[in-house]
């Protein structure tokens, strides 16, 4: 295990297990946090604030990504939806269009613009039992 | 300042702060409070309309076709074009005007007037087809909005009318089917759920809620689009033929009283029923009664044969006049007949002979009879707004002697059409009365329903609905030439009834009519028909029969009903 030599009367040193003699060599386990006396930060808290920087920065452009294609995907849904709403509409509008096109009485009259005229009577034909049919002989091999 | 005082004066100062934020923070439970148990509903409401979103989504009205498979009554978006001319610019309003007129059909001036001055709303059009809405919201024109919302439509206009009914405005049903399956055809409402941005936009990581609607049933008639058409058609041509106002052609299967076609006319369009004559919009078919006349006579007839009083030969010595608690009967032709058997008395249609028969069988036995046919009772028919008819009894107060005699004949009594054809039905299905329906299944979230035909009761018996039927082929062929369809044996009736007005009956109009079914051996058909105050023709063997020949002789060919040969053997038809 590496030691630490550093001046104590330049450091506040908070150690684990509460303070103690600073005569009492310091180790990387025993020294939760280093600050210098004027409060300025070490190279190592730099670091770990850099850390936590880039940390919140991802997490928040994560966040900004995820929003940005939910409200994405939000409004596809919304114009598909839009779509199938007009789809129904047209048709609907449609089914009304062929069963009006379908109309008897307007089939009737183009039928008899085009010269068809109505059957006056109808006959039925009464069809007796069919023959039997009689069974050809094979025609003789040549 | 020592030590000592200048203690007191930070404690005095703490306290008279921590009695300032002791004030601040009752303040604050106070209001805390007040939101969380008084105003704790209110506040919820505020806050879900301000971050929710709720858009209603309409369901789609069931939609009603006919047997053959053609929509007769259907759900179908329209639009409404509103403006607001506060945003658009007074100077545009004449161009914009031109663009819209045309497609409108409002006149320029006015769509001027309304798109000119500074008020927020102003509706233009209501109705528009999509294809108009399509071309309006094209121009992406600032100031004009378009909402569209679902209306019913009716393809096939006027003639299936009344059966259908209408849908008003606020999506009721009234009336005929429409009317009567109106919790069946509606569906309930859906909604789209979700949280809302401060920008109003859906925000993201909200909750979003689809609850869909809930479409209503399809409905499938039993009423075939082109026996409608025919019924239509000959009925129209009819009219005016004869002059008349109004009439009414049914047409039933016998074995099921499944209604194949009902035809009322006049009528109207029930897209535009705000523009129609609030009178029609009932079914007089189910709504409307009417005195029968002389097509009663084979119910009369029926009762007779039924109970014993008379057999098909039985005779009768008709003096001319038949009297009864001092009313005097008379024939329709003024005439005596001598002796007449019971065929004859149908076939000509003598009112002494059917005074006869009711006084015969005497009114308990008489009246009883007419209730099982169904008569002075609902039938229950799936239509809305069906009458019960008129049939006084002994023992109700309005109820004379003489009305035993009369009502023989059709005449102090009031019955619906459909209770006519139903009641003639049943002789035509071995004595058996069938409960008219018309919706023949209906398709929902359920699954497929099916009306089964209902038998109601036993009214005679198969061998007196037999021999009756014979009776009617032979009134047909001896008496009603004009009935009689080539290829089949008809069994049916004439009527000519007269019309009541306040203090007797009317001097000249009548109500000519013919019911009767084919082919007579193996009934497929039963038809009614009703022509009202015809000018050109005063009997119903003269009026209403041929109308009948008519329509009978198309349907059979349009339903495969096959005819009889000569030997009374049916055919394959072709």
């Amino acid at each position: 295990m590496s030691e630490y030599i550093i001046p104590t009367e330049s450091l506040i040193c908070f150690r684990r297990g509460g303070p103690r003699a600073y005569s009492e060599p310091l180790t990387r386990a025993s020294v939760t946090s280093i600050k210098t006396q004027d409060g300025s930060l070490t190279r190592h808290d730099f670091v770990l604030l850099g850390c936590t920087a880039a940390l919140l920065a991802v997490i928040g452009l994560l966040y900004l990504i995820q929003a940005s294609d939910i409200t994405s995907i939000s409004y596809r849904v919304h114009t598909i939806r839009s779509e199938v709403t007009r789809l129904e509409q047209e048709n609907s509008a449609l089914a009304v269009e062929i069963a009006q096109l379908e109309r008897l009485d307007r089939v009737e009259r183009d039928a008899e613009a085009l010269g068809l005229i109505h059957n006056a009577t109808v006959h039925y034909l009464q069809l007796g039992e069919p023959e039997p049919a009689l069974a050809q002989e094979p025609a003789p091999a040549e | 300042m020592s030590k000592g005082v200048e203690r007191s004066v930070v404690w005095a100062r703490l306290r008279w702060l921590a009695g300032v934020l002791g004030v601040f923070g009752l303040v604050l439970v106070a209001q805390l409070v007040r939101w969380q148990l008084v105003d704790s509903a209110d506040l919820s409401e505020v806050a879900r309309r301000t971050h929710n979103r709720r858009e209603t989504l309409d369901a789609r009205r069931g939609t009603v076709y006919s047997t053959d498979g053609r929509v007769l009554s259907t759900d179908v978006y329209t639009y409404s074009l509103s403006a607001s001319p506060a945003v658009i610019e007074d100077a545009k309003a004449p161009e914009l005007a031109d663009r819209l007129f045309p497609l409108l059909g409002l006149s320029r001036d006015g769509l001027i007037t309304a798109l000119s001055g500074d008020a927020v709303w102003q509706p233009l059009a209501d109705g528009l087809s999509i294809d108009v809405a399509d071309q309006i919201a094209g121009w992406e024109q600032p100031g004009l909005y378009l909402e569209a919302r679902l209306s019913r439509a009716y393809p096939d206009g006027s003639i299936s009318e009344p059966v259908l009914g209408f849908v008003s405005q606020a999506r009721d049903g009234y009336y005929g089917v429409e009317g009567y399956y109106d919790g069946v055809l509606t569906g309930a409402p859906g909604a789209w759920l979700g949280d809302m941005a401060l920008s109003g936009q859906d925000a993201p990581f909200g909750r979003q809620v689809l609850e869909p609607p809930e479409d209503g049933a399809d409905l499938y008639l039993t009423l075939d689009s082109r026996v409608q058409y025919v019924l239509w058609r000959e009925l129209s041509s009819a009219l005016e033929y004869y002059q008349a106002p109004s009439g009414t052609i049914i047409a039933m299967h016998p074995r099921t009283a499944a209604i194949l076609g009902i035809v009322t006319l006049p009528t109207y369009d029930p897209s535009e029923y705000g523009q129609a004559d609030p009178s029609l919009y009932e079914d007089p078919v189910v709504s409307h009664e009417w005195e029968p006349g002389s097509v009663f006579k084979v119910i009369t007839m029926a009762a007779g044969l039924d109970a014993g009083v008379v057999t098909p030969e039985s005779t009768f010595d008709d003096t001319g006049i038949f009297e009864l608690a001092g009313a005097t009967i008379r024939n329709w032709d003024r005439e005596a007949h001598g002796t007449v058997t019971m065929k004859e008395i149908l076939g000509l249609s003598l009112n002494t002979g059917a005074s006869f028969v009711s006084t015969s069988l005497g009114a308990d036995r008489f009246y009883d009879y007419l209730s099982a046919f169904g008569f002075g009772q609902l039938l229950g028919v799936d239509l809305q707004a069906e009458a019960r008819g008129s049939m006084k009894r002994p023992g109700d107060g309005r109820w004379y002697e003489a009305d035993l005699a009369t009502n023989a004949f059709g005449q102090g009594i009031a019955v619906t059409p459909l209770q006519m054809l139903a009641a003639v039905c049943a002789v035509a299905n071995d004595g058996v009365l069938m409960q008219p329906y018309i919706v023949e299944h209906r398709v929902g979230r359920d699954g497929v329903s099916e009306t089964e035909p209902k038998a109601v009761r036993q009214v005679i018996s198969p061998e007196t609905a037999d021999a009756l039927t014979r009776m009617m082929v032979d009134a047909v062929r001896d008496e009603t030439e004009a009935a009689t369809v080539p290829g089949y044996d008809v069994a049916g009736k004439t009527g000519t009834s007269q019309i009541p007005i306040p203090g007797g009956y009317h001097p000249s109009d009548i109500i000519a009519s013919f019911v009767g079914f084919f082919p007579a051996d193996d009934p497929q058909l039963c038809i009614l028909v009703k022509i009202d105050r015809p000018q050109a023709g005063q009997w119903g063997s003269e009026v209403a029969a041929p109308v009948f020949s008519k329509v009978a002789s198309q349907v059979a060919v349009l339903l495969g009903i096959e005819p009889s040969s000569a030997d009374g053997t049916r055919v394959a038809s072709q």
